[in-house]
């Protein structure tokens, strides 16, 4: 097991919240092996009782936070087919739908978090080449990649000091349980995912979080 | 401690029977309709506020649920006191209702005054207390 770091060269911003290295590959692999289990069990990084040794994404260089909105807009009349909506009891829906009730159904405005930065880098202890290979292919990272936020230029792998759970200052570079921190008593604490899948609730635990880390 | 087992423990226990599985009681009590104090009808937490802590639970809504304690406050006023008077450490839940349930996995548990979430029907909110202490908005000058 090397220590190393990964970095991506961005080109355009990119709209991430938590993304630590385990969770991108377990993200590739599930692409790849179509089951859960066996994509997590594939991650080539080291793996201490669930908790991987891979840090967030974190921002290089000359880094700013932005925000960006998108509006998801419904045309009624076009895009909602009424089998969607709620029927009464005579097999009707509940509402007569018209240009009149759009507004009812209309947009959406959501708000993103985006990093503008030249480079996205995460540190990590597992097998470097392999974690190359995976991410040769990723051109996009994050959120609305279609709509070409999260472009990668490239990736680049460097040696480094550090194993993915905690920087030279003992402060968390992911988050880590309670119960797994041997670094500062001072890191920040949080109700955080610190394995895959994050999404899931029980993944959840009191952690260290990083000072930055968004939420 | 696990979110949901706080959250049953200390909140959900006096809405429904826990099951055993936390995370689907969480949802069931956000979901549920019980019975409004003085009416007949039946409410879903679906405005107002509730703050939960060790051994104790806070409700704006007036529901006619034993074990909780009612409050009068606004939430800018509520959340601006429990967070006064916080130590920091011990586990606080602060949560926001809206017509819309919030869902299971919006709801967190509070451990740090750095990193203090509201959790709401669209996600959970997260302020740092120590630089951004809450305001009360729209209060008229």
């Amino acid at each position: 097991m090397e220590r190393f770091t990964i970095t991506a060269d961005l080109v355009t911003p990119a709209i991430i919240n938590t993304l630590t290295l385990d969770g991108l590959l377990g993200a590739i692999l599930f692409e790849a092996l179509q089951d859960v289990d066996r994509a997590h069990a594939a991650i080539p990084l080291r793996c201490r009782d669930g908790l991987y040794h891979a840090s967030m994404a974190l921002p290089v260089g000359d880094a700013q936070a932005g925000q960006h909105a998108f509006i998801a807009g419904l045309r009624a009349s076009h895009d909602l087919d009424l089998a969607l909506i709620k029927q009464g009891k005579d097999g009707q829906p509940h509402r007569h739908l018209g240009l009149t009730r759009r507004s009812d159904f209309g947009n959406v405005m959501n708000g993103y978090k985006t990093w503008v930065a030249p480079a996205l880098c995460w540190h990590a202890e597992g097998d470097p080449e392999q974690v190359l290979e995976l991410l040769q292919e990723v051109e996009f990272i994050g959120k609305k990649r279609t709509a070409g936020f999260g472009q990668v230029r490239g990736w680049r792998l460097s040696e480094s000091a550090l194993d993915g759970v905690a920087d030279a200052a003992g402060q968390p570079l992911r988050p880590v349980p309670l119960t797994m921190w041997h670094g500062s008593p001072d890191a920040i604490r949080a109700d955080a995912a610190w394995r895959p899948a994050y999404w899931v609730p029980q993944h959840r635990a009191i952690c260290v979080v990083p000072k930055g880390a968004p939420s | 401690m696990s979110t949901a087992d706080f959250f049953m423990d200390h909140f959900g226990r006096h809405f429904v029977q826990p099951t055993g599985d936390a995370w689907a009681d969480v949802g069931r009590v956000l979901r549920g309709a019980y019975p409004m104090t003085g009416k007949k009808s039946l409410s879903r937490m679906q405005s107002g506020w509730a703050i939960v802590r060790p051994g104790s639970a806070t409700l704006q809504l007036d529901l006619d649920i034993p074990g909780l304690q009612k409050s009068r406050l606004t939430r800018f006023e509520a959340f601006a006191a429990e967070l006064a008077a916080w130590d920091g450490h011990a586990p606080r839940i602060f949560m926001l209702f809206d017509k819309a349930p919030n869902p299971p996995q919006a709801i967190f548990v509070s451990v740090d005054k750095r990193r203090v979430r509201i959790c709401t029907k669209a996600g959970a909110l997260t302020e740092d207390w120590t630089t951004h202490p809450p305001t009360v908005k729209g209060a008229k000058k």
